[in-house]
């Protein structure tokens, strides 16, 4: 019989050692090149380098590396929302469509004449995603076994609306197309200060519910008799979860498959506890999606490949194994 | 007198396509080993399914410890009542230490339990299994872990469907052993059982379901007669007496 051996403390160094090392990669890769040094001058004494330096340091790089990873974070947050709700381990925001129909609502908001720094745009993408997230819980209490396939077809019919309005506006066009593909281009602190309370109120409400998400693992009954009330936690983390994959989509575009990734990872790693799970799937997924930033920044530098792209090269293989797993039970 | 651990006044119920109760009617003291039984689709499982509010009741109708649960937070009656379904877990890879202790949910320390975690695995007999997947563990393991987790839970009223289907008699055994126990001391257990012999050596009463009605509710002895399980399953039976045990025989 298989012994347990689960290091959530070892993992936690591990990824926190390899995050520091990446954010540190990415503040410094790039056209004008940073010294290390140069970073904690900018962060501490901004006056003893060149303002140019400054300037691409504090305004550039850091945003972007916070926003990778309070992106590959909530991304994985969601994703284990997603999983524990529906239970499933390969539903996902992006596998289910939800972050299509925030997509979608964001195209439309274009086509009815909401500008890109609208800031009703972060309403619209919650309206989308809140939606699409109805319709699958809808289909989920009816068939629980459709509902890959359901989020499957919404995604692709939804990616498909999208893609007609980007036709029906031409003006926004690029703009509706950077949704689609996703990208970390535009990050700054205005955006960071939105994504970092955002992502931090729905860590806590994860957090109190971890129990809560564990018990939803099992059957009805007895997440039932142990005291839960399911429909109001299913509703309220499903309503955080749709709020995160709003604002992400809103700020960053379509990320995939993220939060397939990590928690799949972790809970290989570490168990299905959300207690350990839900910090150590954040922290894997701020290290994934940093590692697809840097590499998307380098791959045809001094063009950016959309990140989206990277992550759906890494994640595809993750959920074709979970699906295999699933199938052989 | 004490007072009721269970009270169901005219519950009319059952599923959204399905209603199964029609003006239910049954009470059931505090203390003892009660199995409910029946022909399948007699009711036995969605009776649970109301005592511990899976399905809504009406208010007035179903009553916890004198409690109507329309009056109770979920929570509430999670320390009333804990319940072992017929569930069996998929994917989802936790140690048997780590399900048991979900059983300490309507506490709010289910990180903070190990002794009352240790102490259920202990009177189950299977704390060697602790820190095993219970996705790796036995079938009869596994009805035992989910047994320690309703332990675990510290209820007056433990309610079981169907524990024992599907394990070896070593492990029916051991299960049914354990529920008597719980019952000397002192717990209100019910428990849906189809192994009528069973229900002969290990229980106090018995409920006879039929079409969401009590066909037959009192003793054991003075329930599971020849006649009432020929007019319930339609099949004979003979009850014979062997070492100062009652057996049922089925068949002429």
């Amino acid at each position: 019989m298989k012994q347990i051996r689960r290091r959530p403390a070892l993992t936690a160094v591990i990824l926190s050692t390899v995050l520091v090392a990446l954010a540190l990669t990415g503040i410094c890769l790039g056209s004008v090149r940073i010294t290390v040094q140069d970073i904690i001058r900018a962060v501490f004494r901004p006056d003893s380098i060149t303002r140019n330096t400054a300037y691409i340091i504090r305004n550039l790089r850091i945003p972007r590396v916070l926003t990778a990873m309070l992106t590959g974070a909530a991304l994985s947050l969601c994703g284990l929302v997603f999983q524990s709700v529906f239970r499933n381990p390969m539903a996902d925001s992006y596998v289910l469509g939800i972050s299509s129909g925030a997509s979608f609502a964001v195209g439309l908001g274009f086509v009815a004449g909401i500008s890109f720094a609208d800031v009703s745009l972060p309403v619209v993408a919650f309206i989308g995603s809140i939606l699409t997230t109805a319709l699958l819980f809808s289909i989920s209490r009816r068939n629980t076994g459709s509902l890959l396939l359901s989020g499957i077809a919404l995604n692709f019919f939804l990616s498909a609306m999208t893609t007609l309005t980007i036709y029906m506006s031409n003006k926004q066009a690029d703009n509706i197309l950077f949704w689609t593909l996703g990208s970390l281009g535009n990050s700054s602190w205005t955006r960071l200060l939105i994504l970092a309370p955002v992502t931090a109120a729905a860590t806590i409400v994860a957090g109190r519910n971890s129990a809560a998400m564990d018990l939803l693992l099992m059957d009805d009954s007895t997440a039932i008799s142990s005291g839960l009330n399911i429909k109001a936690t299913r509703m309220i983390l499903l309503i955080t979860a749709s709020i995160v994959t709003a604002t992400v989509v809103c700020f960053c575009g379509i990320i995939g498959f993220v939060g397939l990734m990590s928690p799949h990872f972790m809970r290989l790693l570490v168990g299905p506890k959300h207690r350990r799970l839900i910090p150590l799937s954040m922290l894997m997924g701020a290290v994934i999606l940093l590692f697809a930033d840097i590499i998307c920044r380098f791959i045809i530098a001094p063009s950016e490949l959309p990140i989206g792209i990277i992550t759906s090269v890494l994640g595809a293989p993750v959920f074709l194994l979970l699906l295999r797993r699933k199938k052989h039970g | 007198m004490a007072e009721n651990a269970v009270r169901i006044s005219g519950l009319s119920g059952g599923y959204e396509d399905n209603r199964i109760f029609n003006d239910l009617t049954l009470s059931v003291s505090q203390g003892g080993f009660i199995a409910v039984a029946g022909p399948n689709g007699a009711g036995k499982s969605t009776l649970l399914k109301h005592l511990i509010k899976e399905l809504r009741s009406p208010d007035g109708t179903v009553f916890l410890m004198e409690n109507d649960i329309n009056s109770m937070r979920q929570r509430e009656i999670a320390r009333l009542i804990s319940f072992q379904s017929q569930y069996n877990p998929k994917g989802d890879e936790f140690t048997v230490r780590e399900a048991v202790a979900l059983g300490r949910f309507t506490y709010g320390d289910v990180d903070y339990s190990d002794a009352k975690v240790m102490a259920a695995l202990g009177m189950t007999g299977i704390s060697h299994l602790a820190d095993k997947y219970i996705t790796r563990i036995s079938g009869g393991e596994f009805q035992l872990a989910m047994l320690a987790r309703t332990i675990c839970q510290d209820t007056q009223i433990i309610a079981l469907d169907e524990p024992v289907n599907n394990l070896d008699p070593r492990h029916q055994i051991a299960l049914l052993r354990l529920l008597r126990k719980l019952a000397d001391e002192g717990r209100t257990i019910i428990c849906v059982l189809h192994d009528l012999n069973a229900i002969l050596q290990n229980c106090d009463r018995c409920i006879l379901l039929e079409s969401g009605k009590v066909f037959a509710y009192g003793n054991t002895d003075d329930v599971l007669t020849e006649e009432n399980i020929r007019k319930l399953y339609g099949i004979d039976a003979q009850i014979i007496h062997h070492n100062g045990k009652r057996i049922i025989l089925f068949g002429e």
